[in-house]
């Protein structure tokens, strides 16, 4: 199944959120990571055929999505990044009437229903009305609707804000066994999410596709550039001048753990393996 | 064009699946979640509780008179009242020919002849108050006498009153020459109503009964501020809360969902007005009795040409109700489809009810044909059912309260396509 997003701009009152972004999507989790206000959501609001673009198009097997209707709708599963849970349901009842609204029929849409709840460990929710949920249970929530159609297409737009990490780490192992058949789109700026997961990323900067590869593609211009050296607190302030600083932790000693990019050893720090968060930080940050 | 529009209701609502199987289970998942809201059971005890209170504001100014042991007048209001008055009124019950009201006219010009202005209140509780419905239906023709108030009737005469049915088809006719003109189509057509009208007319006691069938309207109005409370909601919130991206990227989640999100708003503000005309109407007949219904509204108007009872007007009233509320509602969700905030519905709404209550006022007549054509206009339908007005399209003559009707009718399903076509094509900012 081949998935391609083909040259789509959207503009918003004379501001481009997607500028002529072109990338062919197949089955596997491709990561869409982006600042905020880089394009992500209204990407893939087109993608999810609620918005359409100024110009380009989506084409799934090479037709055009906008053509093909319903019959692409029942392809995907989407799971907004502020989605309104109607708040009046309980976890069963929603999950049912949003199968009903995807085209399943009142039985299966009960099984399926039951299915998920069972898999994302809502069971014991069931009964209980969405508004008394916490954050991490409603999200998991979002993912079951999202699954309720079994999607070809999973759409999923900063599917890890509000889960705690056992959450996180469930959520990543969930959709890892997901990918297997289906496409899988995840947007986040939470790059360490998807790092592990994603067989393939795409940068968004500005409305516009920065960059796209695999992990180790994207990560190898800092092969060699990458560090890690201790710091005393005291000195923390000149060194930052001085190289650039991707992340530092602070620890018990009163000295700094610095992760920094330089093309040189540096006295007294430790070469460390790229991370697909350091490529971001270093290239594609505004 | 109506052609075109037949057809698109037609396609959008019945040639489609809407009423398979899911489709129905979607109807009753969307009515449990209207159903559920905290809002929606507020709207419903505050609409039940006003029905509870309104005919018992039909009573105001309705009083009944006791003398006591001791002599002394005691004033009944309220239900009392209304009681002691159907009591007292239960002597003239059954056709009022002119024998009967000469028997009115005699008994008071005999008692006036000997107690003059000062009739001792024991004789007026027990000979005038039993016939006053009747003495003011005399006294408000006037037919010619020049004088108002019970004074009028002093110069009756029986001849007077043995023409009394035909003097008052000459005032009527007068009045219809006065309003129309005596060569318009609406005349035609009003005097053609005139005709219709039975006489002699039966009489029962109906203290009360004008007023109850004139606060359907109140009725009404509560039902459609509830109802555009209610409707309002239902696409916007979903634009505000994000939920409608769920929905809009599923299968059925555009003309199927929105056909549903329609009917069963429609369902809930229509069953929550026959809720309250329900309750309103069990506590009138409890107050006024039933009899009074039979009534013609001649009683409260008595040039009117109309033909109807008060149980015409009344059941008239409350279908018509029932249309404006609906038609108000799908308004509602028009605009609801439009706005991504739910106070401009709502808003709007409103105001196009205020509106349709301050017409009466405006004496311009394209603003009243507009304000006949407002889907909001069978709120202020009681008024209508009384006058002759009419809207005169070359030789046709339309009666206002038919107008009505048919632009209340017509705007449900073309605000609910309007709904559907902007719900659809809501475009994301």
């Amino acid at each position: 199944m081949k998935l391609r997003i083909n040259h789509v701009t959207k503009q918003f009152q004379g501001k481009t959120a997607v500028d002529d972004f072109t990338l062919d999507l197949s089955c596997g989790i491709c990561g869409l990571i982006g600042e905020n206000g880089a394009g992500k959501t209204t990407l893939m609001n087109i993608i999810c055929a609620i918005m359409e673009p100024n110009t380009g198009s989506i084409l799934l097997e090479g037709l055009d999505v906008k053509k093909m209707g319903e019959s692409y709708r029942t392809q995907i599963g989407y799971l907004p990044q502020d989605f309104g849970v109607a708040p009046e349901f309980a976890v069963l009842d929603y999950l049912e009437y949003i199968s009903l609204v995807k085209g399943l029929t009142a039985k299966e849409g009960h099984k399926r229903s039951e299915e998920l709840m069972e898999y994302l460990s809502l069971h014991d929710d069931r009964k209980r009305r969405v508004c008394q949920l916490s954050g991490g249970t409603r999200r998991r929530v979002g993912i079951a609707q999202a699954l309720l159609n079994d999607p070809k297409i999973l759409i999923l737009d900063e599917p890890t804000t509000g889960l705690d990490p056992g959450e996180r780490a469930k959520f990543r192992q969930m959709i890892g066994n997901l990918a297997k058949e289906r496409i899988v789109l995840i947007s986040t700026h939470i790059v360490s999410d998807i790092e592990a997961l994603s067989t393939r990323n795409a940068i968004m900067k500005n409305g516009k596709l920065a960059a796209c590869g695999t992990t180790d593609e994207l990560t190898e211009p800092l092969l060699g550039k990458t560090w890690e050296i201790k710091i005393r607190s005291n000195d923390m302030e000149v060194f930052a001048k001085e190289h650039y600083v991707l992340n530092m932790r602070n620890s018990d000693d009163g000295t700094f753990s610095v992760r920094f990019i330089h093309e040189n050893a540096v006295h007294g720090a430790a070469p460390v393996h790229p991370c697909l968060e350091d490529v971001f930080l270093w290239k594609y940050l505004a | 064009m109506e052609q075109l529009l037949s057809i698109l209701v037609w396609r959008m609502f019945f040639s489609g699946s809407i009423w398979l199987e899911r489709d129905a289970i979607m109807l009753t998942f969307e009515l449990k979640r209207i159903l559920r809201l905290r809002s929606t059971i507020v709207i419903l005890i505050i609409a039940l509780l006003l029905a509870c209170v309104l005919p018992f504001l039909s009573t105001i100014g309705i009083n009944g008179y006791l003398i006591e042991d001791s002599g002394s007048l005691q004033i009944l209001s309220g239900y009392d009242g209304v009681k002691s008055r159907r009591e007292a009124e239960s002597t003239y019950e059954g056709l009022a020919t002119p024998d009967i009201l000469w028997q009115v006219i005699n008994n008071y010009q005999t008692l006036h002849a000997e107690y003059g202005d000062n009739i001792p209140n024991e004789i007026y509780i027990k000979e005038i108050v039993p016939a006053e419905t009747l003495m003011k239906l005399i006294v408000s023709g006037s037919l010619g006498q020049g004088q108002y108030g019970y004074e009028g009737l002093l110069a009756f005469t029986q001849e007077d009153i043995w023409n009394f049915y035909e003097l008052r088809n000459g005032a009527v006719e007068q009045y219809l020459i006065q309003q129309l003109g005596g060569n318009s189509s609406a005349y035609q057509v009003a005097k053609r109503m005139a005709g219709q009208v039975r006489v002699p007319f039966a009489f029962h006691a109906c203290q009360g009964w004008p007023t109850a069938c004139g606060n359907i309207s109140g009725i009404v109005m509560i039902a459609i501020f509830a109802g555009c409370l209610l409707s309002s909601r239902v696409f916007s919130v979903e634009y505000q809360s994000g939920a409608y991206l769920i929905l809009k990227s599923a299968k059925n989640g555009c003309q199927k969902l929105a056909k549903v999100k329609i009917v069963a708003s429609l369902i809930v503000s229509g069953g929550l007005y026959l809720a309250i005309l329900l309750v309103y109407s069990l506590l009138c007949v409890f107050i006024f009795g039933k009899d009074g219904l039979n009534v013609p509204i001649q009683f409260a108007s008595f040039l009117s040409p109309v033909p109807f009872t008060f149980r015409d007007v009344y059941i008239l009233s409350a279908c018509m109700g029932l249309i404006t509320v609906l038609a108000m509602s799908a308004f509602t969700l028009f605009l609801s489809s439009c706005f991504v905030s739910p106070a401009f519905p709502i808003a709007i709404s409103w105001f196009l009810l205020v509106i349709q209550q301050l017409s009466g006022s405006l004496s311009a007549e394209w603003i009243q044909l507009l304000c006949d054509i407002l889907p909001s206009s069978g709120s202020a339908v009681y008024g209508e059912l009384f006058r002759i007005n009419f809207l005169e399209i070359g030789n046709i003559a339309i009666w206002s309260p038919c107008v009505i009707f048919f632009t209340n009718l017509l705007a449900i399903p073309v605000c609910s396509i309007l709904a559907i076509h902007f719900y659809c094509c809501y475009k994301l900012k």
